[in-house]
């Protein structure tokens, strides 16, 4: 029997009783609750490709569309990783159940999803080519629409898999929009999973997506996410570190301006001896624009020598930017080494006024310390045709315009 | 190992030393709270009708709220109603008028608590107004602090005396809604103590104050109020400690500091309530809101606290940098052992332009003691060129005790610079293997590791103070290797 119509039946009830987040939940204390709440939300409807708002290939390699939470077009099988619909395979949907008591999204996102997406890694595969997934938003109406994509991945044992997510809305954008997206990482004993996931919706679109990571014993899990668009981001992802040797390492960039509210909670749980993890967070807050970290590290009480390293660092360029950092520990065991570090502060007065004594404009020097600023969270990317093109992208955004992206040729 | 566990067993079955009744007959108020308990409080205090009303309407807006549950705290329900709000000693009329007065076997708790007041209040020049189950019953070196200016008594005879004082700055800091156990103590608090330094005094010696809970079932609510005027300087010190009892006992006070224009108040507290035996029976449920306010321009608060006891403490020093160019700090060393829990931490509010704010946080965690940091760091928008520093760092001992790290930064001006960080680890093996190689044992490498540890926070405590704060880590320093 089908697992799918009693799932989302629960799923369903969950999210009447839970409802929309609040700020009263702490998680989502800084996010803009008020408007995903009043917004209106309702799951939109099937659209058209519009092939002109696809961002350009990456690797030229073919890729999966999917658009308003359906999957468009897209290989079915690449470099021995099979691709499919979610379907009703209930190893699919197990590892979610549990949470939807409490995460009113994935609760929502389950109840609403369409056909899904699931890839699997078989044992010892090793994808050379990340796989790249767009999802567009297509609000063609003036009705808030909600897509759901949902994504499962599983690599099997000792197998590799780079995968990319690029969220993008369809052009022009009419209506508002919300994209609520729910990604689940299964990396089983020995494999290696990198995501990049890069939100780049239109101003009138909230985006939302949950990533849950499991991993086996001495699986590592690599993420980054970089935020640029929307009117507000949020990325929640939660890893367990469920056996001997896995390790993490989640990164993470937020660029945020106008009034945009971007919003970062990633959860770590430490469950076995030996586990590792290490995240690094940046964001460059300009303008009106709110920019949030909130990172939660536990090491369970077996969980003996383990390692949590988190950093977490901010620019604030705005006259009326805000900034918030919550990282939290929680430890229950004492063979154990944890740290984290929090910065709020602006650029260096003597790097920029040494630059512009080398010639530089201030714009430009501004830009190259902000990019630098950026760049070390890009490194290592699922992706690096992404993450030099993204590199490239912000150094030009950050330094006023093309005209000071280049080396003053006259000194 | 064998020594170690020793050690370490030794440690954790500790007895609290400070653990022995004194025999004296309290005026208890009968257990309850209505508005009946309020007018005997109020009257036995001998108050004025403005303090009655005050009480009173703290005592309606305390019963429209709720009790926070947020803490990373568990202890049963409290009864409310289940508490004795009053207990002075017998003799409430004829209050000692020096210390030759006080009741001898007051004189001999404090003896066994190694504070004999009148050597010590003498050798060291410290002023100490005894609080003993809620009620000042000495006053030492007051002449001396009067012809300075300096006001420093009970708060019901600054009632009396200052009303304007009182009326003037009571609740201005924490207001009587601030909080649940805020509230509660606006409308039963017994009695504490008032302190005001008039502009430009330097207080002539360091005040001292000795909180002890006594009676059994009786809560202890003590008000603080220390008002520094304009380039005035005072350094407090508190310090706590309270008989072995089985039921668990309520402590909610309320401190207050106001320092207005270049005036610096330090505040120092050393806590050693019951914390309860190793199975978590008994001991004091520490609920204290503590806040000052910078309100002139270069002002500093300078909180410095040692809390070692205690089953339950749940208190976050703070500070509102108000005042443009105020300072704001915060010195913390705070072990748990046994089955304490410990959830504490500060507040710093940037208002004022070119504020500033440090926090040293240090947090010890053995046997199956739970401890929590969290802090609070906010920049509103009119803090231009705000400054903070902050370190909490984190010591397990043993595999079953907790550390948890819980700092928010909230950053709404962009001329801001804030700097955290955190580590949360055991004691280092390769500090432990080069100090021993050296020469040491290893319980004299762990003390001396651990008095590293803690040393950017003992370093603030006063003279005096910081002895006992050491004296009372060196047990649990003992066999600190896991």
């Amino acid at each position: 029997m089908s697992p799918l119509p009693q799932l989302r039946e629960r799923a369903a009830s969950r999210f009447e009783a839970l409802g929309w987040p609040s700020a009263r939940s702490e998680s989502w204390r800084y996010f803009k609750v008020r408007d995903l709440r009043e917004g209106g939300f309702t799951p939109g409807s099937p659209a058209p490709s519009p092939a002109d708002s696809l961002p350009a290939a990456l690797d030229g390699a073919d890729r999966i569309v999917v658009i308003n939470g359906r999957t468009a077009s897209g290989p079915t099988e690449r470099d021995g990783l099979t691709i499919g619909p979610l379907g009703d395979s209930r190893r699919h949907f197990d590892g979610t159940s549990q949470l939807l008591d409490d995460a009113a999204m994935v609760a929502l996102n389950t109840q609403h999803f369409v056909d899904g997406i699931a890839i699997r890694a078989p044992k010892d595969a090793v994808s050379e080519r990340p796989l790249e997934i767009v999802l567009l938003n297509v609000a063609a109406g003036p009705t808030p629409a909600m897509a759901s994509p949902r994504i499962f991945i599983e690599a099997g044992r000792n197998s590799q898999l780079d995968v990319v997510f690029r969220f993008v809305s369809g052009t022009p954008q009419d209506g508002p929009a919300l994209t609520n997206a729910l990604i689940h990482v299964v990396a089983t004993d020995g494999a290696r999973v990198r995501t990049a996931t890069v939100c780049d919706e239109a101003a009138n679109t909230m985006h939302i997506h949950t990533t849950l990571v499991e991993l086996g014993r001495d699986a590592h899990y690599a993420s980054h996410v970089v935020m640029r668009g929307a009117a507000a981001d949020r990325s929640e992802i939660r890893v367990r570190l469920a056996d001997q040797g896995a390790s993490c390492d989640l990164r993470g960039l937020y660029v945020a301006d106008g009034k945009q509210v971007h919003d970062n909670y990633t959860q770590i749980e430490h469950l076995a001896p030996h586990t590792s993890s290490n995240e690094l967070y940046r964001g460059i807050i300009e303008d009106r624009a709110t920019g949030t970290f909130q990172g939660r590290v536990l090491i369970h009480e077996g969980a003996r020598v383990s390692e949590a390293h988190q950093l977490n660092n901010n620019l604030l360029l705005g006259d009326a930017a805000v900034a918030n950092a919550k990282p939290q520990l929680e430890i229950d065991n004492d063979d154990v080494v944890a740290s984290h570090g929090s910065t709020v502060g602006q650029l260096d007065d003597d790097a920029l006024f040494y630059l512009q004594s080398r010639g530089l404009s201030y714009e430009h020097a501004r830009g190259l310390l902000t990019y630098a600023f950026a760049s070390e969270v890009l490194d290592g990317m699922a992706s690096t045709t992404l993450a030099e093109q993204l590199g490239r992208e912000l150094e030009e955004e950050l330094s006023g315009g093309t005209e000071h992206a280049s080396w003053p040729t006259e000194l | 190992m064998g020594v170690q566990n020793e050690t370490i067993h030794e440690f954790t079955e500790r007895r609290y030393d400070a653990g022995f009744v004194t025999d004296v007959e309290a005026d208890c108020a009968p257990p309850g709270l209505n508005p009946d308990i309020i007018r005997f409080i109020s009257a036995k205090k001998d108050e004025p009708p403005w303090m009655l009303d005050w009480r009173m309407d703290a005592y309606a807006k305390w019963l429209k709220m709720a009790e926070p549950r947020w803490a990373h705290v568990t202890y049963p329900p409290i009864d409310y109603q289940a508490i004795s709000y009053f207990a002075a000693p017998k003799r409430p009329e004829d209050m000692p008028q020096s210390l030759d007065e006080v009741d001898p076997k007051l004189l001999e708790t404090y003896e066994k608590l190694g504070v004999p007041l009148h050597e010590r209040a003498a050798l060291a020049g410290v002023a100490v107004d005894a609080v003993f189950d809620s009620v000042s019953v000495a006053t030492t070196f007051k002449s001396k602090l009067a012809e300075a200016g300096v006001i420093f008594c009970s708060f019901s005879e600054a009632v009396r005396e200052h009303p304007e004082l009182i009326q003037k700055y009571l609740a201005s800091v924490v207001p009587v809604t601030d909080n649940y156990f805020a509230a509660l103590n606006s409308a039963v608090f017994s009695d504490g103590s008032f302190v005001f330094i008039p502009k430009g005094v330097r207080c002539p010696m360091e005040l001292s104050t000795y909180f002890r809970i006594n009676a059994a079932n009786t809560g202890q609510f003590e008000r603080t109020l220390i008002v520094a005027e304009e380039r005035s300087h005072v350094s407090y010190l508190e310090g706590c400690t309270a008989p072995m009892r089985d039921e668990n006992q309520l402590h909610a006070a309320v401190v207050e500091l106001v320092a207005l224009d270049d005036a610096t108040i330090k505040y120092s507290t050393v806590q050693n309530w019951y914390p309860g035996d190793e199975h978590g029976v008994g001991g004091i449920y520490n609920f204290v809101t503590k806040r000052g306010r910078c309100a002139g321009r270069n002002s500093k608060i300078s909180w410095t606290q040692v809390e070692t006891g205690s089953a339950i403490t749940w208190k976050y020093p703070s500070c509102i940098l108000q005042g443009d160019g105020s300072v704001g700090e915060f010195y913390s060393v705070a072990l748990s052992n046994l089955r304490q829990q410990a959830d504490t931490g500060t507040k710093m509010i940037h208002v004022g332009k070119n504020t500033s704010s440090t926090i040293i946080s240090k947090g010890i965690s053995a046997g199956h003691g739970s401890q929590t940091y969290r802090g609070g760091v906010k920049i509103l928008k009119s803090a231009a060129g705000a400054r903070n520093y902050t370190q909490c760092d984190s010591l397990l001992i043993g595999d079953t005790c907790i550390a948890d790290t819980v700092p928010y930064i909230e950053v709404k001006n962009p001329t801001a610079q804030l700097e955290h960080e955190a580590t949360t680890s055991k004691v280092s093996e390769d500090q432990l293997f080069y100090l021993m190689q050296r020469g040491l044992n290893e319980e004299d490498a762990v003390n001396l590791i651990v008095n590293g540890f803690c040393k950017a926070v003992f370093k603030e405590l006063p003279m005096e103070f910081a002895v006992e704060a050491q004296k009372l880590l060196e047990v649990s320093l003992e066999g600190a290797v896991g």
